[in-house]
């Protein structure tokens, strides 16, 4: 059943896909007044950059072994998806007057993540439904393999 | 079909010779190839919940990788029971 297991490969690709928008999702929210880190400044706002990759499609190893059976007709590649980038946002930090505060500067101004809760909020959402509608996929998808395994019966 | 590294042992001749396969389509036969992908898989699933357990993989990996083990052992259990019919079928003439 290879084309079968395959869509389970697409499915999973993207279900991978939306664990890490959540994961980059939590790291925001985590991250919300966080004014040092590594390279200096207040923590920045991640974004998650998907692209759609080639699963197991017409890569060089199956056109050579659909040539050798003799199968000479162009093969349509499954197409899953997989994070490209974490993509590091070049918006300003939100400045925040509180002179009380150990990093304000000299106008009593901080310098604080541009982290919006209520957009972490949606993404966070958004990928816990497409994660949803994936693991729906997968369950209808083995739903119709055992359809398919009772023909005759 | 992976392309594998060539390992100079299967290429020179004095390699071990390679028993004559078999052309015959008999019941055991069938049954032996029907079980060698589900072996695979199943290791497949074991590997990935292990991988799971240990922190390197996600939960959903390791489920899929079960429902396809799950699935192709069924799938397996299937071609297993239609042989063993026709088998038993094929017994009964007489």
């Amino acid at each position: 059943m290879p084309t079968l297991l395959r869509t389970f490969d697409v499915v999973g690709s993207g279900l991978s896909a939306q664990r890490t928008r959540m994961n980059v999702a939590a790291m925001n929210i985590a991250n919300k007044n966080t004014t040092r880190t590594e390279e200096g400044g207040p923590y920045r706002r991640r974004d998650v950059v998907l692209q759609s990759v080639e699963i197991d499609g017409p890569t060089f190893a199956n056109a050579l072994d659909r040539h050798i059976d003799g199968d000479l007709s162009e093969e349509q590649g499954s197409w899953g998806v997989a994070v490209d980038e974490i993509a590091v946002s070049d918006d300003d930090p939100i400045l925040v007057y509180d002179p009380g505060h150990p990093d304000a500067d000299e106008t009593g101004h901080v310098a604080t993540p541009n982290v919006s809760s209520i957009k972490e909020m949606v993404n966070m959402m958004g990928a816990a439904r497409a994660y949803e509608a994936g693991t729906t996929v997968l369950s209808t998808l083995s739903e119709m393999a055992e359809q398919a395994m009772r023909i005759g019966k | 079909m992976s392309i594998r590294a060539i390992n100079l042992e299967q290429v020179l001749p004095q390699a071990v010779p390679q028993e004559p396969k078999t052309q015959g389509t008999g019941f055991g036969e069938a049954l032996a190839r029907s079980m060698q992908g589900v072996e695979q898989v199943a290791q497949n699933a074991d590997q990935a919940t292990e991988a799971m357990v240990s922190g390197q993989t996600d939960i959903h990996e390791a489920m899929i990788a079960m429902e396809k083990a799950d699935l192709v052992i069924k799938m397996g259990t299937t071609v297993r029971n239609k042989l063993l019919d026709a088998y038993r079928q094929l017994s009964q003439v007489s």
